[in-house]
């Protein structure tokens, strides 16, 4: 952790200050112009005004049955956030997106908008499911990772099995690990590309290469940090190598890949 | 249709950048009230401007946030207009791109329990030994111990290296 960060946060916090909706309503309202529909989680909207006993029972039938419905909403804002369901799956979100999930009806499935990354506790008996858009995933344990891409939405599968569909489908494709699709806007059935090596390392924090050819790792990276990276002599591109590198840095990546493999790579 | 879709976007931007804004604006003005209303009156201005008026919304909002303020500042405390952190003066990039983890360290901080969180800060921010800490709130040296740990793991398990700025 960053001490100067942290020693900046301690400094000022407030608890209860910056709170985003209520500051997005008053922007809103000062403007004159309505909020869009906000999907956040609602707590105590029912309050039981009637007085006499039948009253009372109905509106307790309605806030436990609000409850057993009520979607519990998690964002992650600037910072890519890892959240733990109750069934013990990891969902990290990335940046600007936005799950939700009915945590006392049914904490296996999760409503998605963005990209994540989802690592699923196994349950032979209670399928996971992803909706996101028109896309549908179904589970039973695995680590995988969905995606908006400019044509849909995409599904990397980095562990164990996935069911990927369009929304209503029965037939879809069956990725296994290293398998990437992309459900096109209006498909009815996913197709298959060729996969990434480390579709998760923005939420994992690491590229983990096992006798990787080293174009394929430097086309990744290219992707990745945005740069374009020539290697010499030419002929050391189809070279193979393992290893596993953090992601804070490329030019430790480069370093390490140059006095490993003996090469010379160069980034504009 | 195209002024939902304008109206969930400019909620989307609010969304994500109200929070690091109000903390970039807190390094210049130090002070939690006034960084939130400076914010809130830059994104008005932004709901006034008309569709496509601004191509660069984030860059929009760093700029009039610093403008106002400096504005804040000359009134308060002319002698000084640069941003602080909290071992002294930064430069307005670092105040942006710090601004980002220390969102993320202010949610993590805010998702605490009341109990852990208010064992953290005075450990963290006000020097306190386990031991005073302990005698202060009438609980056991090993609890404030086992509170410090588990604050410090939900704190740390957020990756703030990880932080996408989208101002650079």
């Amino acid at each position: 952790m960053d001490e100067r960060k942290l020693g900046f946060v301690l400094k000022h916090f407030r608890d209860g200050s910056m709170q985003t909706e209520d500051a997005l309503r008053k922007v809103r309202a000062a403007a004159g112009k309505p909020a869009a529909p906000e999907m956040k989680a609602r707590w105590g909207r029912y309050a039981i005004y009637g007085a006499g006993v039948a009253a009372a029972v109905v509106a307790a039938f309605l806030i436990i049955n609000t409850r057993l419905n009520e979607w519990t909403e998690y964002r992650a804002d600037a910072a890519a956030s890892q959240v733990t369901l109750s069934d013990g799956s990891t969902v990290t979100l990335a940046p600007g997106a936005m799950a939700r999930v009915q945590i006392r009806k049914d904490p296996r499935h999760v409503e998605l908008d963005g990209g994540a990354f989802f690592e699923v506790a196994h349950d032979e008996s209670h399928p996971f499911t992803v909706s996101s858009g028109d896309a549908r995933i179904r589970v039973l344990g695995t680590k995988f990772v969905v995606s908006d891409c400019d044509a849909g939405k995409s599904v990397d599968v980095v562990e164990g099995r996935v069911l990927f569909t369009a929304a209503d489908k029965e037939d879809g494709v069956i990725l296994k690990k290293g398998m990437f699709a992309v459900l096109e806007d209006g498909a009815t059935a996913p197709e298959l590309h060729s996969g990434h090596l480390n579709p998760a390392a923005w939420a994992t924090g690491l590229f983990s290469y096992d006798d990787a050819r080293l174009c394929d790792a430097l086309d990744e990276l290219e992707g990745y940090y945005n740069v374009s990276l020539t290697v010499s002599p030419a002929s050391a591109s189809t070279q193979t190598f393992s290893g596993k590198f953090s992601t804070g840095s490329l030019d430790d990546i480069i370093y390490a890949l140059e006095s490993a493999l003996g090469v010379k790579i160069s980034r504009q | 249709m195209g002024a939902s879709r304008d109206n969930k976007s400019f909620d989307d931007n609010f969304r994500r950048l109200f929070r690091p804004l109000c903390i970039y604006a807190l390094h210049y003005v130090g002070d939690l009230d006034a960084a939130e209303d400076i914010v809130q009156e830059c994104f008005i201005s932004l709901l006034a401007k008309g569709p496509g008026e601004v191509a660069d919304i984030p860059s929009y909002l760093r700029a009039a946030v610093r403008n106002r303020a400096t504005d804040h500042l000359r009134r308060v405390r002319p002698d000084r207009l640069d941003p602080e952190s909290a071992d002294g003066i930064i430069s307005d990039d670092e105040a942006m791109s710090d601004s980002y983890g220390e969102a993320a360290i202010w949610e993590a901080l805010e998702r605490l329990p009341e109990k852990r969180r208010q064992i953290f800060i005075m450990s963290r921010r006000d020097g306190m030994s386990h031991e005073e800490i302990a005698s202060e709130l009438g609980i056991s040296v090993r609890t404030v111990k086992n509170q410090m740990s588990l604050a410090l793991s939900a704190l740390g398990r957020k990756k703030f290296s990880k932080f996408v700025s989208i101002f650079f």
